[in-house]
């Protein structure tokens, strides 16, 4: 770093500081205050817990790259898989349309279904659509994506979803399948592949009750 | 500060959510030890450190019990003057005793406090159900889990920390027990009564003061440096003494937390009335030692006779007497002198414990400071006599004709003062005249004694019954001794 | 104005040149605990550079100075929880319970991997920090010496309600790297790779429903209780949470 930079950084710094310091125990200076951040999304009218706190870019099956904070709005079941997972994957897409069938179809257009890949390097665009098509996945509500190796490593933080690559390029992970309110925070977890876990279908009816009930 | 984690919201949800479902399935074939939905509004367990024991339950219907337990890493005292970090259950080692009734629906509480350093879990070897709760209950330090349970087997079960490293949890004292009671109770008693054993592996040897830290390959060898009922040397011995008066029935919840030792559990001058065996539904009768298996437990009976002090120990006795595994319980009451006349062999022998103790750490802190008297000196190594050599050389000094030399007046002791001292680290075997009389026996290395504990024997010795002329003995000269000869196989350092 | 002046200070200093606090490590190969598949193979490490010490709480006071979004209070709940930075005497101030060179303790892992990426890095992997772990201060690997475990495990017998030790008071190891064992946690980039069922004695017993494939694979080496104990407590965490004695270091090079 060079001189005016450093200089510009101090005078940078000291005047945070100040702005800061004059209001250190009343509520603090917000990232879009900021000179220079006006265009960044008003950060406050996010839920503190909603998962479209994370700044995320992901690419569709069909190519189209978006951010996450785009799903806001519909109440989102949102899990992670790979698509050369032989065991515990297809259980987890097949339990998805499941519980998706078991919803009527008015409730149905109402949800979103996420999928990302945990496989960066291999889940291309191509190897996606693939992957589509094999499950038989319809329908513009149901996406299945892939997202830069960093971005998937915070996503399974902020789930709770271990995952590990290994030395055959197969991954170890768990299975977790939660669903989101409106606004992107989880409201409910399930780790159930087989039959109906019943509570959790409760919690996304009662989701998708509230999604109905705004205007 | 605590907070729920993710977790336990989860479990929390599930839980709820099956709340009705639990109703609905109470209505289809019930489960074997189902005794129902809870009746009731929930009850706090009322949780107790030992040797103590929650109430017995009254209730005649299945509840909710909430059972909050939070773990604590502590340092503490495990010998006199000797301080080690235990993991703990409630603060204690063994851990809270939890006491429900079967058919109860425990919602388990587990806190790990934000001081700890480590993640903990709990597995209860009385429940039925993945890792006995040890899945749903992994926990980081300033967190909470929660997880729900029935208790469809009565019994009583050890309850202990799977967090790899599994060993060294428990080693470090995370173990207890939980009583499911049988619908119908048990029997009252007069007194009830909770101990467990456990093996503790430290870096230094058997009493070496200061702050020990665990020793993982002593643990993985399976050779303890303490052996020891509730946690410590002193927790049943002096004023912690478990106690009864003559003509009362006392029932023992007897556990085992391992990690490695099984125990022959024994209470000299008692017959068990009834052991119920491994914690399970039949009982034996007059018993006098039960083997309690590592992550086992027990009860037992016994009605109280005759007054004393009945010594508890792991009848492995070079655990008892090396190791610390030994406590007290002290009857109170009228002599029967029909059933037993003899004078009481333990106050000499064991029930001045607390005494000697004191004194030798009175020693041990004068010679820290440098001022050590020589009637300190004598104090402690009477109390250290008292509790090794007075069994074969007899509390007065005077030996055993035929075989154990005398001590007092000794013409050896007397001619060559410091023979005694490799004498007193490697034993002696082989002929020796004393006073004229030869003896030829074996005397075992007392090299488990440190260079401190040995001079003040020795000095004792030599200032006692007569013996006088002769120099008070140093730790120095000791350890020139241990460190110039060599010890006998299989003796300690 | 002269705490002022002396935070301006703290900012340069900080921001200014972190690559000279970082030192490089590997390329190498080694066993590690956590195996990478079925069939056991050694870990390749390719170069990176790790911080020398723990990032301290001055560090981290001008890191949050300058990115106001990671003050305490303004943080968003996915990100931090209500433990976060709750020591010091307020979102700017450190106070007496937050020395300056102590390293920072009670942050999350966002928050961690949001200054590694300010200071011009990232959070190490787990098996980068486990290679520059294995080093004492001979060699690059003394996990099978009695005396590394001895002190490791020593660290362990000490409940975390003793006062931190200021950072960069323990000899450097074979990388001139300090404080790795015996200071404090540290997160690393892949903490939710460590998969270990919460509870511990599954371990043998694959349940592949649970974790795909494999199952949650047996730790290598169960008698290093002093790795096993880090694994074992970075795989009880969340994302969001923090610990009295968990911080964090930056490590820099291509992301494995």
């Amino acid at each position: 770093m060079n001189m005016a930079a450093l200089v510009g950084t101090a005078l940078l710094a000291f005047g945070l500081y100040s702005t800061t310091a004059a209001s250190a125990d009343e509520a603090p200076v917000r990232a879009h205050d900021m000179p220079g951040m006006e265009d960044m999304p008003a950060m406050d009218a996010i839920a503190g817990d909603s998962l479209y706190q994370l700044p995320m870019m992901l690419t569709s099956a069909e190519g189209r790259t978006f951010k996450l904070a785009e799903l806001r709005g519909r109440p989102l079941l949102i899990t992670m898989f790979y698509s050369h997972c032989t065991s515990v994957c297809p259980l987890l897409t097949a339990q998805l349309q499941h519980l998706t069938r078991q919803l009527a179809p008015a409730e149905r257009h109402q949800v979103r279904v996420l999928m990302v890949s945990f496989d960066t390097a291999r889940d291309t665009p191509e190897v996606l659509r693939a992957f589509k098509a094999e499950h038989h996945i319809q329908g513009a509500n149901w996406l299945i994506t892939r997202a830069p190796a960093s971005d998937v490593r915070a996503l399974a933080a902020a789930l709770g979803i271990q995952y590990r690559e290994l030395a055959d390029h197969s991954f170890n992970h768990s299975a977790v399948l939660s669903v989101t309110d409106r606004e992107g925070t989880v409201r409910a977890r399930t780790s159930q592949l087989s039959g109906s876990d019943a509570s959790f279908l409760a919690a996304v009816r009662a989701q998708l009750a509230v999604a109905d009930a705004k205007p | 500060m605590t907070s729920l984690s993710i977790k336990s919201v989860f479990f929390l949800t599930l839980a709820v959510g099956f709340t009705p479902s639990f109703a609905g399935a109470a209505a289809g074939p019930a489960l074997e030890g189902d005794l129902g939905p809870p009746v009731g509004p929930p009850i706090h367990a009322i949780l107790t450190a030992p040797p103590n024991v929650p109430p017995p339950i009254h209730r005649k219907h299945p509840a909710k019990v909430i059972v909050e337990l939070e773990v604590r890493e502590l340092e503490k005292e495990i010998s006199e003057g000797v301080r080690y970090t235990f993991w703990t259950f409630g603060g204690t080692t063994p851990g809270s005793f939890i006491r429900v009734r079967q058919g109860d629906t425990v919602e388990f509480h587990l806190k790990n406090h934000p001081d700890n350093k480590m993640p903990h879990n709990i597995d209860l070897h009385g429940v039925v159900g993945p890792g006995g709760g040890a899945a749903s209950s992994f926990t980081a330090p300033g967190h909470e889990s929660q997880f729900t349970f029935k208790a469809l087997h009565q019994g009583i079960y050890v309850y202990h920390c799977a967090t790899s490293p599994v060993g060294m949890h428990i080693a470090n004292g995370m173990y207890g027990l939980m009583l499911v009671e049988p619908p119908e109770g048990l029997k009252p008693v007069d007194h009830e009564y909770y101990v467990m054993q456990g093996d503790f592996y430290t870096v230094g040897k058997y009493r070496e003061k200061g702050l020990q830290a665990f020793d993982m390959q002593k643990a993985i060898d399976e050779k303890p440096t303490y052996v020891l009922f509730n946690g410590s040397e002193s927790s049943l011995i002096g004023d912690n003494a478990l106690t009864a008066k003559v003509g009362e029935k006392v029932r023992l919840f007897i556990g085992n937390g391992g990690p490695n030792l099984v125990s022959s559990f024994h209470m000299i001058g008692e017959i068990f009335d009834k052991v119920w065996f491994e914690g399970g539904t039949r009982y034996q009768e007059n018993v006098q030692t039960t083997l309690i298996p590592s992550g086992g437990a027990a009860i037992a009976e016994f009605h109280t006779v005759v007054p004393g002090s009945f010594v508890i120990v792991d009848h492995s006795i070079f655990r008892a007497f090396n190791k610390g595994a030994l406590g007290i319980f002290k009857v109170t009451g009228e002599e029967n002198k029909l059933v037993y006349s003899g004078k009481e062999v333990d106050s000499v022998y064991l029930g001045d414990k607390a005494e000697s103790l004191a004194a030798v750490g009175q020693a041990a802190t004068a010679t820290a400071e440098g001022r050590l008297s020589l009637e300190e000196q004598v104090k402690a190594g009477e109390a250290l006599f008292t509790g090794t050599c007075s069994v074969c050389h007899q509390p007065n000094g005077q030996g055993i004709e035929g075989a154990f030399p005398p001590l007092a007046g000794s013409d050896l002791l007397a001619a060559t003062p410091k023979r005694a001292i490799p004498i007193a680290l490697n034993g002696l075997t082989g002929p020796v005249t004393v006073n004229g009389k030869t003896f030829n026996s074996v005397m075992p290395p007392m090299s488990q004694l440190n260079d401190d504990e040995i001079a003040n024997i020795l000095t004792y010795v030599t200032h006692s019954w007569g013996n006088k002329g002769i120099e008070p003995y140093t730790a120095a000269e000791i350890k020139a001794i241990r460190d110039s000869t060599a010890r006998p196989a299989g003796a300690a350092n | 104005m002269r705490a002022a002046a002396f935070l301006a200070i703290l900012c340069t200093v900080a921001l200014a040149d972190p690559a000279a606090d970082r030192l490089p490590v590997g390329p190498g190969d080694f066993v590690s605990v956590l195996p990478s598949g079925a069939v056991e193979q050694r870990i390749h490490v390719e170069r990176f550079s790790l911080d020398r010490r723990p990032v301290t709480n001055a560090q981290f006071l001008a890191f949050v100075v300058s990115h106001p979004r990671w003050q305490r209070g303004q943080t968003p709940a996915l990100f931090a929880d209500t433990d976060y930075l709750s020591h010091w005497a307020g979102p700017v101030r450190l106070g007496d319970n937050a020395q300056a060179d102590q390293p920072v303790t009670r942050v999350s892992w966002f928050a961690a991997r949001a200054y590694c990426e300010a200071a011009g890095g990232r959070l190490p992997t787990w098996y980068e920090w486990e290679y520059a772990a294995a080093a004492d201060e001979h060699r690059a690997d003394a996990r099978t010496d009695p005396t590394w475990r001895e002190k490791i495990l020593d660290w362990y017998a000490r409940p975390a309600s003793h006062p931190l030790t200021v950072v960069g008071q323990d000899p450097a190891n074979f990388y001139g790297i300090q404080d790795l064992h015996g200071l404090i946690w540290e997160w690393v980039e892949d903490f939710n790779a460590l998969i270990v069922s919460g509870d511990s004695r599954d371990q043998g017993d694959p349940d592949k429903l649970k974790f795909c494939g494999a199952g949650a694979l047996s730790l290598k080496d169960k008698d290093n209780f002093a790795v096993l104990m880090r694994i074992a407590f970075l795989s009880a965490l969340e994302a969001r949470s923090s610990a009295r004695s968990l911080g964090f270091r930056c490590a820099a090079g291509v992301s494995p």
